[in-house]
């Protein structure tokens, strides 16, 4: 829009010679337009006023609507919009975001593995752990196989409390440090390991890859992009503690 | 009532047809309109009836608007497909022609017993919302000089156990990290909504 | 004629004598019933008493209205605003841009932005009280240092000369004041402006820019030109290849809004605003590539209507009344708006 055009009407001495069609007509002398004035305009003149006229533009707006907008967590508010949509569901917003919910654990960065299907495929192929050190992974079964020895009913039922700490005493070398964010980690894939059978526990640990890879994901840098992530969160909280 | 019935046919039929003539057919270039028309060809010198509706100066290396004249070439040009203009292009001048200033309703006009009412209405929501902004403010003020004067009553108070006069005083006045990264917990920003969420609160929430 | 509209059909085709009896014994029965819960209504020629014979002749309106030395107003009279504006002495002002029939009138609120709900009710107390500064009674009032410069008296001339401003710039920068209940920082308006200089070569470009920024910002955008020569760009002075738009009020709190808490959190891999924009005057900015202008909801919702290649970034200006930078990211904070780096 800019510059809104605007009329300027004129000195009442000039406007009797300037017509408003062409105003860059050459200048006549006073003397000499004073026959041309019309009545108006003389009045005008002998009123002796400058009046500046501004335009007063009507506005010009896009239509807007009333639009409802569900966030994620399911409380709704209404907005003024251009969007003719009449709710807005969001999938992503600030209410399921790890950035603005920080403390909230369900947005922590862990592995959804409902279906164990992860585990599995670990279970099989192993984990990057086992490929970095072969001879500490065999070091390390010993104490695993140690503690599954006594017999798969008591692994069977160390599986609900023991769940958790086992494999991270029996990881101690691995990562000692990490041992506060494996529980919570342990915690979240429990109900993944609690589907492997008790005989998968007395032949090789069912923990003892998924904490591998826990582990790794802890000791892995951080993301050299995202400033903070789940991880960073969670590591800067400990250490606050 | 019945003679503005066949303009605003016109106008409908214009803005139904509108993209279709310009698109495929040119039978007709006098269908466009100025205003689109102008606006789409910015550096064209040719009259914008003559010229054809969709031919655009810049396209045309070196040939633009000086043989945009003669509507048989255009014709042609438009038949060889070279200067179809894009839908979503016209789609959007027309929603900004909508937009023009001629387009744009005139004021209202109020009967004398309606605008009264109007006024009436309007005086009554200033009120309430000038009362609204001086309870808030009262407000703040309120609490402005309690904590003021909490504060002063620190400052001359002998500190807990053998602590000098304004210790407390010292202590609440420290501002670290404030204004720093961290100085509003991101958690705080939960801005309200007009109904709650699923689960309204969190109990075992803990920061 | 109110009562007659508010009757059903079958009721309208009844002679209008049997009509008016009827609902007038209806009304006094009713009022007879629940005098107090009417008396808050205006008089209603329903409740009046029924006027008497000689009443009835006495009261003869076409009379009065012929007897009438001056003619009213009709009512249906029509007041048209004056196009122009001519200045507080005209004879013929325009009416304020409240008045409905005025051309400036906008039609009111339509919501309460839930953003300034929530500054109005929390954020405002919590930021006075999060930046409040004590000022023991009886302390002295800080002199503002002088900061324009004098002249040194050398040419008579100096006399009565304005004073010199700062050296190295031209413009003062602003002096931060405490935090007090009559001087809380708040969001002002949000400027969205757009530089697409391939609308030089393509105006197709430009309509993109209008169209993207009008949805976003739900007001006609206004186009800028560029302000400088840069023969390698091939830009020059005045080509039409920017847009721009300012929202204030409820408008700037909904965009805010939609950038905070819809936006922001689709972008993949963000960190937040750098923590060093500003101005020194608490006006933040940041910027949005195409690709995150892509997720805003009014784009979303008809983004098929914009070619993809053409779709613009835009840079984000948010005005506040603080007068610091750091003020305003305080504010900014309280509203959501993460921010990484440096301070």
């Amino acid at each position: 829009m800019g510059k809104l055009p605007s009329t300027l009407l004129r000195r009442p001495s000039l406007a009797g010679y300037l017509p408003s069609t062409s105003p860059a007509l050459p200048h006549h002398t006073p003397t000499t337009a004073g026959g041309l004035l019309s009545t108006p305009q003389k009045k005008a003149a002998a009123a002796g006023q400058v009046r500046h006229a501004t335009f007063v533009p009507r506005s010009r707006r896009p239509y807007q609507f009333t639009q409802l907008v569900q966030l994620s967590d399911g409380s709704t508010f209404t907005v003024r919009t251009t969007s003719p949509l009449a709710l807005y569901r969001s999938a992503k917003d600030s209410r399921n975001h790890i950035l603005w919910q920080p403390t909230e654990k369900s947005l922590r960065n862990v592995e959804v593995d409902e279906a164990g299907k992860l585990a599995a495929f670990r279970e099989r192929y192993g984990s990057s752990w086992d490929l970095d050190a072969p001879t500490t992974a065999a070091g390390a079964d010993a104490p695993g196989a140690g503690a599954a020895a006594p017999g798969a009913g008591d692994a069977a039922a160390a599986s609900k409390e023991g769940g958790e700490k086992g494999p991270a005493v029996e990881k101690k070398g691995a990562a000692e440090e990490k041992g506060d964010k494996k529980q919570v980690d342990a915690k979240e894939a429990k109900p993944a390991a609690a589907q492997e059978p008790a005989e998968a526990a007395a032949s090789a640990d069912p923990f003892d890859s998924l904490v591998d890879l826990i582990s790794t994901y802890a000791s892995e840098d951080k993301n050299t992009k995202g400033g903070l992530s789940a991880k960073d969160q969670a590591r800067k909280e400990k250490k606050k503690k | 009532m019945s003679f503005t019935l066949p303009s605003l046919r016109g106008l409908a039929s214009r803005f139904l047809t509108r993209p279709t003539t310009l698109t495929t057919t040119l039978s007709n270039p006098s269908t466009t309109t100025q205003c689109l028309a102008a606006s789409a060809r910015a550096l064209s010198t040719t009259p914008s009836l003559l010229a054809p509706p969709g031919a655009k100066s810049q396209k045309g290396p070196s040939k633009g608007p000086s043989k945009g004249g003669k509507p048989q070439q255009g014709k042609k040009k438009i038949k060889r497909g070279e200067e179809v203009r894009d839908p979503k292009m016209i789609n959007m001048l027309s929603h900004f022609a909508v937009l023009s200033p001629n387009r744009i309703p005139p004021p209202l006009r109020m009967g004398r017993n309606r605008h009264l009412r109007h006024w009436t209405i309007h005086r009554a929501w200033l009120l309430f919302r000038r009362r609204e902004r001086e309870a808030r403010e009262r407000n703040l003020m309120r609490q402005h000089q309690s904590m003021r004067s909490a504060c002063e009553e620190l400052r001359l108070t002998a500190g807990p156990g053998t602590r000098d006069e304004g210790y407390l005083y010292r202590a609440a006045m420290e501002k670290k990290g404030v204004y720093g990264l961290h100085g509003v917990p991101i958690e705080y920003a939960r801005a309200q909504t007009e109904t709650p969420a699923k689960v309204a609160w969190n109990h075992d929430w803990k920061r | 004629m109110a009562s007659l509209r508010g009757l059903s059909r079958p009721a309208r085709s009844l002679p209008l004598s049997q009509l008016s009896r009827q609902t007038y014994t209806a009304g006094s029965i009713r009022c007879a019933s629940s005098q107090a819960d009417l008396s808050d209504l205006e008089d209603s020629t329903l409740t009046a008493p029924q006027l008497g014979p000689d009443e009835k002749k006495e009261f003869r309106p076409w009379k009065r209205a012929a007897d009438r030395k001056v003619r009213l107003p009709s009512g249906r009279y029509q007041f048209h605003p004056p196009k122009y504006n001519r200045g507080p002495l005209h004879p013929v002002q325009s009416p304020p841009a409240s008045d409905p029939i005025a051309r400036d009138f906008v039609p009111g609120p339509f919501n309460m932005p839930r953003l300034k709900q929530t500054y109005q009710s929390t954020i405002a107390s919590d930021l006075m009280t999060l930046a409040y500064t004590h000022v023991p009674p009886g302390t002295p009032q800080k002199e503002s240092p002088a900061r324009l410069r004098g002249w040194d008296g050398s040419s008579p001339y100096h006399k009565n000369r304005a004073l010199r401003g700062p050296r190295g710039s031209a413009v003062l920068p602003l002096i931060e004041r405490d935090v007090t209940f009559n001087n809380i920082p708040e969001i002002t308006e949000v400027t969205i402006s757009t530089y697409v200089p391939a609308a030089i070569k393509d105006p197709d470009h430009l309509l993109v820019a209008r169209s993207v920024v009008l949805s976003l910002t739900g007001t006609t955008p206004d186009i800028t030109k560029t302000k400088s020569n840069v023969a390698q760009w091939g830009i020059k002075i005045g080509d039409r290849a920017g847009v721009k738009s300012t929202v204030y009020g409820n408008a700037a709190y909904e965009f805010l809004d939609r950038c905070v808490h819809l936006v922001f959190p689709r972008i993949k891999d963000w960190r937040g605003i750098r923590a060093t924009t500003g101005d020194r005057a608490g006006n933040l900015a940041f910027g949005l590539s195409p690709d995150e202008v892509k997720l805003f909801p009014e784009v979303e919702a008809n983004y098929w209507m914009y070619p993809a290649k053409m779709l613009p970034g835009c840079k984000v200006f948010i005005k506040t009344s603080a007068t610091s930078d750091r003020q305003a990211r305080l504010l900014l904070q309280s509203f959501g708006v993460p921010f990484y780096g440096d301070v």
